[in-house]
């Protein structure tokens, strides 16, 4: 019975134990180690300048020190997370630290400015990105709502050859009288909603109306439509600047992504 | 105090008088002689006076008499304040989609749900499609328009695109036929709202008053002044008609005659046959007191228009309660010209 005893494995891992206790016990380290966090001037540093420049002025000295001890909570709170693997497929964390890398990777990217001859050519090779829509050039008098007015005018201006009888005329309205180049989102915006539709099929070079918006009558001499056109290269550089940054960056982005692809084999399970 | 004066009088140029969570210039509690007030008021308390922006214009220049300082030297702004990224949607029958997206983005929202917390209130109580504010500058850059701001030459408007001038100086013309002329008068002999304007001994100041409509609103009804002041420890304040449509003409009271315009309440139609497109005139304060510290702003109102909850029920045949208002007058401020002695 003894002997059946004495062969429990049960007991030997008891007794092992007990005297593994004694043993740590007696010559074991009382003193439990502890992480060391160092506060360094580059963070106090930091710190300084994110409070300047959130509120324009430096921290006091107070105010100083419950930063560091933000900091310090703040420290002492990530280092328990990631002990406890609390970053392990965090969604939050994952997008994160994926970001960092894309900043990093565009980093790399934006430290080249354009040569002229970059800019030429891209617009070259680009030139329907940067056709405007319609665009109208026109004279136009207001009338309010005297539409009688209007049509007496109307007969003066289309018999007489005076040009500058149009800048005699009287504008109640504050409406310029000259357009000139505009959109049709321009005009609409000044006359109301699809006004520019009186004027895409009208003759050219002759009053015409009066016609209706809401303010009112309008007599209107178009003088130049242009469909369309593709600008010329200097009327568009900031454009084409801003479109070339872009596009250098997208196709930056991607063959650095590739890059980095390539040393990864990629599989997906069958769903 | 007056160090606290001076800072709320650097530091708050503009206060806004019109948004989606309702209009803050006057409420019909506090200002029964005003036939106007009671414009789209949203107060989930009780409201105050004080809480009312004529009435902080007002208390201003007591504070300025009293302490020195006014701290409520405001011009006015307006804005949306929606939460569904549609700033300028500010139109009461531009498919109304309210303002905090799923709440009240369907009209049986509107109807049905409560606005925020104030269990007391319904959304189609509550909320408008929201103000917009203009201001007059130099250019149409970030900078120029910010200066503008800086110096309260701005208005506000209940979402209407109402153009809108104002002037106040010495020897203006008796009337203005060019626009460009009365602009340029303005400047040269006047300032613009949100200035000051000071004693020119001998003459009372002239306002040069001008509005025009939305091209897409209806046609204007009115223009009216109104002004306040500070004497002998009471604070007052009087509404003029100054601008009116169809030749109509105050009466010995004050009273304006109706000019019979309507909204249809099937179609949501106003009536294009009344009202002005343009209104103007230059105004002379006829109780003009060169003692009296005072302020006068400009308040235009459109003809009356179908509101955003009779377009539901046009468009969407959603019925709202009795006391749900169908019927508005959009209308615009100015900011404030101050005469300072």
């Amino acid at each position: 019975m003894l002997i059946k005893i004495l062969k429990e494995p049960l007991l030997h891992f008891a007794v092992i134990s007990v005297f593994i206790f004694i043993l740590y016990d007696v010559i074991g380290q009382k003193q439990e180690k502890t992480d060391e966090i160092t506060v360094t001037l580059n963070d106090i540093n930091n710190l300084k300048s994110n409070w300047i420049n959130k509120w324009g002025v430096s921290p006091t000295e107070e105010e100083l020190n419950s930063l560091i001890d933000e900091h310090i909570k703040e420290e002492i709170f990530y280092r328990e997370a990631l002990a406890n693997g609390l970053d392990d497929n965090d969604l939050m964390v994952r997008r994160r630290m994926a970001q960092k890398i894309e900043f990093i990777l565009d980093d790399n990217i934006a430290d080249k400015d354009p040569t002229e001859d970059d800019l030429k050519n891209y617009f070259e090779e680009n030139k329907s990105k940067f056709i405007d829509g319609k665009k109208y050039s026109f004279y136009q008098i207001s009338f309010l709502n005297d539409s009688v007015k209007a049509e007496k005018t109307k007969s003066v201006l289309t018999s007489s050859s005076d040009t500058s009888l149009i800048k005699k005329m009287n504008n109640q309205t504050g409406i310029p009288i000259h357009f000139s180049n505009k959109t049709a989102e321009e005009i609409d915006r000044v006359f109301g909603q699809n006004f520019h539709d009186t004027l895409s099929n009208m003759q050219l070079n002759q009053w015409n109306g009066p016609f209706q918006s809401g303010y009112g009558f309008h007599l209107i001499l178009v003088y130049k439509i242009t469909d369309g056109t593709i600008p010329d290269y200097e009327s568009v550089k900031t454009r084409i600047y801003e479109s070339w940054i872009q596009n250098e960056t997208k196709q930056k982005r991607s063959q650095m992504f590739n890059e980095l692809k390539a040393r990864y084999s990629v599989k997906i399970e069958k769903q | 105090l007056i160090t606290y004066a001076e800072l709320r009088q650097k530091f708050e140029p503009l206060v806004e008088l019109h948004q989606v969570k309702g209009n803050s210039e006057v409420h019909a509690a506090f200002w029964k002689n005003d036939e106007f007030a009671g414009f789209e008021n949203h107060s989930e308390q009780p409201p105050l006076e004080k809480n009312y922006i004529r009435y902080a214009l007002k208390k201003g220049l007591e504070y300025e008499a009293t302490i020195g300082v006014n701290p409520f030297k405001y011009g006015v702004i307006g804005s949306t304040d929606t939460h569904n990224g549609t700033p300028g949607n500010s139109e009461e029958n531009d498919e109304y989609i309210g303002n905090k997206t799923i709440l009240d983005f369907f009209p049986e929202g509107r109807r049905n749900e409560n606005w925020a917390l104030a269990q007391s209130q319904k959304v189609y109580q509550a909320v408008n499609p929201g103000g917009l504010v203009a201001v007059w500058a130099d250019a149409n850059t970030r900078g120029h328009i910010y200066d503008a701001l800086k110096r309260k030459e701005s208005y506000s408007t209940s979402g209407n695109r109402i153009q809108l001038r104002f002037f106040g100086g010495y020897g203006f013309a008796s009337e203005y036929f060019s626009y460009d002329e009365m602009v340029k008068d303005g400047y040269s002999k006047g300032v613009p709202m949100g200035g000051d304007l000071h004693l020119k001994p001998g003459e009372s100041p002239e306002f040069i008053i001008w509005a025009m409509k939305d091209p897409d609103g209806a046609n204007l009804d009115r223009i009216q002044v109104i002004k306040g002041w500070y004497k002998n420890g009471k604070l007052e304040e009087k509404i003029f008609n100054v601008a009116l449509s169809d030749g109509r003409k105050t009466d010995e009271n004050g009273n304006v005659p109706d000019n019979g315009a309507t909204v249809n309440i099937k179609t949501g139609e106003w009536s294009n046959n009344k009202g002005s497109i343009v209104l103007k005139t230059v105004w002379k304060d006829p109780e003009f007191d060169k003692d009296a510290k005072a302020f006068y702003y400009l308040r235009v109102l459109e003809l009356p228009t179908a509101s955003w909850r009779l377009w539901d029920q046009i468009r969407y045949g959603i019925q709202y309660p009795e006391n749900a208002e169908l019927i508005i007058r959009e209308r615009a401020w100015s900011s404030p010209i101050w005469y300072t002695p």
